[in-house]
């Protein structure tokens, strides 16, 4: 019994630590869909603090279509034409970024000047259902509706916009 | 193809080298290869770049190859594993000055335990008779008739009674009472056979019996744990002038079985394990293989487990990082298992590691008393005549040996017999 206690004592500061990791990971990630769309993505980011490697990372959406899929759920580009701007009216619901670092998708409101304003300087890439998302730049993904995602391709110009605009959003390109 | 490379290489090594190198290897590299393929695009797509059956026979072909030496050099290192582990070495040594009084601490609790059986055997001994004398004398005493109503005058035996149904340590002074109460109610009523009264009589009779048997069979269970757990024997007073290497304890409870071989050879023959291993060897080599083979699986367990436990720790401490700061962000659910969960099957590796070392070790202080005496022929000695003569020897051969010390022995060569 007393190399059982003696064990745990011993253990208590990394299950601590181990405790405190999981604290921070569980709030670090904003619940989606409980922020308002009046909300900016720039009081969004500035709220949640997000770490710059949180954003899209080029390498993160680079493989076959079910890697694909899984950073990106289930959403995907099929109801808008290949070449075609983000229309006001495609944007069914409240336009969101996608930001998908990582396995889960994290998604942000975007308020529609910010979204026009993407649609004015990016190339917006359209994926059929199921196709692989194999960007060659970095690119920052936007949901637009509840099966819509437009995947936006984004130069080394439109990224240090992006990083320095108004919507205060770093777009990061993996080195 | 494969199964005859397989079949080739399972014939090079030994059993051993299966369980203990690539077992662990196998299991270590596959959860890190899921964790890197689910985590790492890179890894994943570095997978998916071998395309074709060439390309994916020379991929399986390397990840068997990398396999088998990565086992085979965990396999070389199950001694400097074991060190490790039992705080001779490395991280374990380090951080010892927290580990030691821990180990003190453990110590210290079994024998306040075995002082306590100790007393309770001695008070239960001197109080036995009187007790027994007591519940059969007062048999007589009393003339009331014990009715159902008085029954509730026997509530102060629950406590004894239930110590007895949980198999639990009765303290002598609950005894006493519940004696000295059950004779008082003896001598005020009538006790009849079957009675209630008889019924707690007899009850108390038993758990007498039973207290005193408990606290000789836990006695007997400290006494063993004590000395197959931790090296050496309890310092006595007056001090001992002679020094003694065999009480010094390690920082964690393996190094304190391992220390327990060394502790049990020289506190019973004066042979010094450290000095005469190779040797006893290499006599149950030749004279008891059965009993060198149990040996030896008996080793493998613990080179396999204390290979987990290592592996284990390491992919534990590695992930929790690598979740947290690079495959950021992480589900917290993913983890909170790999920090919990991984720690937790440390701790269950080690304690297995531990049962393991101890049979291991048991078979080596059979090994000692079995084939102590073979050890001397393979020297060409005479077998002592007696127990005193026998230490002697061992503690002259020890000295000649592990200390270049000038000691004179006499030859039995075989053929001179």
């Amino acid at each position: 019994m007393r190399s059982f206690f003696y064990g745990l004592l011993l253990l208590i500061p990394w299950l601590a630590l181990i405790g405190i990791g999981t604290w921070r990971i569980v709030h670090r990630t904003p619940p989606a869909g409980s922020l308002s769309s009046a909300e900016s993505a720039a009081e969004v980011t500035a709220a949640h603090k997000i770490p710059v490697s949180w954003l899209i990372r080029k390498n993160d959406l680079r493989g076959e279509a079910a890697h694909a899929k899984s950073l990106l759920g289930l959403y995907t580009a099929v109801e808008i034409g290949e070449g075609k701007a983000v229309r006001a009216q495609d944007l069914t619901r409240t336009p969101k970024i996608l930001v998908a670092a990582g396995k889960v998708p994290y998604r942000f409101p975007v308020d529609a000047s910010l979204a026009a304003d993407l649609n004015a300087r990016s190339k917006v890439a359209i994926f059929e259902k199921g196709a692989a998302v194999i960007p060659e730049s970095p690119v920052l993904a936007v949901e637009c509706s509840a099966s819509c995602v437009a995947i936006l391709e984004l130069s080394l110009a439109e990224s240090a916009f992006l990083s320095s605009g108004p919507a205060g959003l770093a777009v990061m390109r993996r080195q | 193809m494969l199964s005859a490379l397989l079949k080739t290489v399972q014939e090079q090594f030994p059993k051993s080298y299966w369980i203990a190198g690539v077992l662990p290897m196998l299991v270590f590299l596959a959860l890190n290869g899921v964790l890197l393929r689910y985590h790492s695009p890179a890894f994943k797509d570095w997978l998916a770049s071998f395309n074709g059956v060439e390309e994916k026979t020379l991929l399986y072909g390397s990840i068997l190859l990398g396999v088998l030496i990565s086992a085979y050099l965990l396999f070389s290192l199950s001694s400097v594993m074991l060190e490790m582990i039992e705080g001779r070495r490395g991280p374990l040594q380090w951080i010892s000055w927290i580990l030691l009084p821990g180990q003190r601490w453990i110590l210290k609790g079994i024998d306040e335990k075995y002082d306590e059986a100790g007393i309770d055997i001695d008070k239960l001994r001197k109080s036995l008779a009187r007790w027994q004398d007591m519940l059969v004398a007062a048999r007589n005493i009393g003339r009331a008739p014990f009715t159902k109503s008085d029954k509730s005058k026997l509530k102060f035996t629950k406590k004894v009674r239930w110590l007895r149904r949980m198999g639990r340590r009765i303290p002598p002074n609950e005894l006493e009472n519940a004696v000295a109460r059950v004779t008082q109610l003896m001598s005020q009523f009538e006790t009849k056979n079957g009675s209630d009264l008889d019924c707690a009589r007899l009850d108390l009779l038993e758990m007498i019996q039973f207290a005193l048997n408990r606290a000789q069979y836990e006695s007997l269970r400290l006494y063993n744990l004590r000395q197959f757990s931790f090296p050496g024997a309890r310092w006595t007073f007056p001090l001992s002038p002679n020094p003694s290497s065999v009480s010094v304890i390690a920082p964690t409870i393996m190094g304190n079985i391992g220390r327990t071989m060394r502790s049990y050879a020289l506190t019973r023959y004066q042979l010094d394990l450290d000095i005469f291993w190779t040797r006893l060897l290499d006599t149950l080599q030749r004279s008891a293989l059965p009993f060198y083979a149990v040996i030896q699986d008996s080793k493998t367990v613990v080179d396999c487990m204390t290979a987990l436990v290592w592996l284990t720790a390491i992919f534990t401490f590695t992930w929790a990082g690598l979740l947290y700061w690079c495959f950021t962000p992480a589900s917290p659910l993913e983890f909170a298992l790999v920090g919990f969960g991984g720690t937790l099957l440390t701790l269950i590796w080690y304690e297995v590691a531990c049962q393991g070392y101890r049979v291991f070790a048991d078979l080596i202080r059979s090994s000692v008393d079995l084939y102590r005496f073979k050890m001397l022929e393979a020297f060409h000695l005479s077998a002592p005549l007696g127990t005193d003569e026998e230490r002697e020897l061992w503690l002259r051969m020890g000295q000649a040996m592990g200390y270049s010390s000038e000691q004179t022995f006499i030859y039995k060569h075989p053929s001179a017999s």
